[in-house]
């Protein structure tokens, strides 16, 4: 018989050779010194692999507080866990606010009055801690946008804006 | 204690554990994230451990945690069975880290060591089961499965080390089983010759 191929031993390593061909090609391995190291060498692979399946990594001390407090999760006032952004969320909100006034309070100041003022009622905002996901990725894409529009924002506010877009990327 | 009595403890603990996580799933459901935090913090090192070993770094382990502890809370609701959170959750983390492995495309350079001079026993390789040298291939089998292409590695990871089987792969990642096998070959044997400087002299070559 010629040498085993790679490919034909760990097909009898994983146990997918019948059972007469099997046979033969363990009658050829014990004869054979060089097909039996390469066996011996594969099935090293094999079981180093499923041993590494096995093993338990630890995380460096003091990980999961680290996971727990960018999650934001087990606070009082978390209701969602999600990434937290470099800062927290006040800083871009409020630098969005500012500027949402601003282009707002310019709008209004020259648009033509309304015959008649209709006043509609107003649910209070959500508190910061519980803005969800989706409310918030909206109103960061808000700021994104104007902040890339609008030069005049303040610097600290865009840093900490284009920090979370860098660690979102 | 006799081995009946001994038998009972043990059933009546795991039947605890049970109602323990059921009763953290549903309280986590109902938006308590103390309980969900209580939740993972039962399985962390376990999750920790998957994560690990599919990203290749505690780098990348951290960022596919974080993105399936987040999905893991927000599907909740799709826990049809609350006992069976652990297995739920370990696949989640473990179709993070593919998404990983399959969005990243890259591998990381990783260059085969030279074997002059390093061989240490004849024929083979050197077991890997002797402390330092056991860490030390285990720290070398990690950079070789993260410098294989990304099918390879994914083939790799679900049939060896998470011990999935042909079939359960090729449904995994969707692709023919013959893939799945010509995949897990090429990828063994990267691996193979990577870890040769664990090789005993007289070792076959290739």
């Amino acid at each position: 018989m010629n040498h085993l191929d790679a490919e034909t031993i760990y097909a009898l390593l994983d146990d997918r050779v019948d059972e007469p061909r099997a046979r033969s090609l363990r009658v050829h391995l014990w004869r054979c010194d060089r097909c039996r190291r390469l066996r011996d060498e594969c099935a090293v692979v094999v079981g180093a692999l499923r041993r590494y399946g096995e093993t338990t990594s630890r995380p460096p001390a003091g990980y999961w507080s680290g996971v727990w407090s960018r999650l934001q999760v087990g606070g009082r006032d978390d209701s969602r866990p999600t990434r937290r952004r470099p800062g927290g969320i006040l800083p871009p909100l409020a630098a969005a606010a500012t500027v949402l006034g601003l282009l707002v309070g310019g709008w209004m100041a020259t648009r033509p009055a309304d015959p008649e003022e209709t006043v509609l009622p107003v649910a209070d905002a959500p508190a910061a801690g519980a803005i969800g996901e989706a409310e918030w990725d909206e109103q960061y894409r808000f700021f994104e946008r104007i902040s890339v529009g609008v030069g005049s924002v303040d610097p600290l506010s865009k840093g900490l804006v284009l920090a979370g877009m860098a660690e979102r990327r | 204690m006799t081995g009946d009595t001994r038998r009972r403890r043990a059933e009546a603990g795991r039947s605890d554990a049970r109602e323990a996580t059921r009763e953290l799933v549903e309280r986590a459901r109902d938006g308590d994230p103390r309980a969900f935090r209580d939740l993972v913090t039962a399985y962390r090192d376990f999750l920790y451990g998957i994560a690990r070993r599919f990203a290749g770094s505690h780098e990348d382990a951290d960022d596919v945690l974080q993105e399936a502890l987040v999905k893991i809370y927000r599907n909740l609701d799709g826990l049809t069975s609350p006992t069976a959170f652990y297995s739920w959750a370990r696949r989640i983390v473990v179709n993070t880290a593919l998404d990983q492995i399959r969005s990243r495309e890259r591998t990381v350079e990783f260059e085969e060591e030279a074997t002059h001079g390093q061989e240490a026993m004849p024929g083979g390789f050197a077991p890997p089961d002797r402390g330092v040298q056991e860490r030390e291939f285990f720290a070398h089998l990690e950079r070789a499965i993260r410098a294989l292409p990304p099918r390879q590695r994914e083939v790799v990871l679900l049939h060896d080390v998470e011990g999935l089987s042909t079939e359960e792969v090729a449904e995994r990642c969707g692709c023919p089983r013959a893939t799945v096998r010509s995949n897990l070959f090429y990828g063994r044997e990267k691996l193979r010759r990577s870890l040769k400087r664990f090789r005993r002299p007289g070792s076959p070559s290739e």
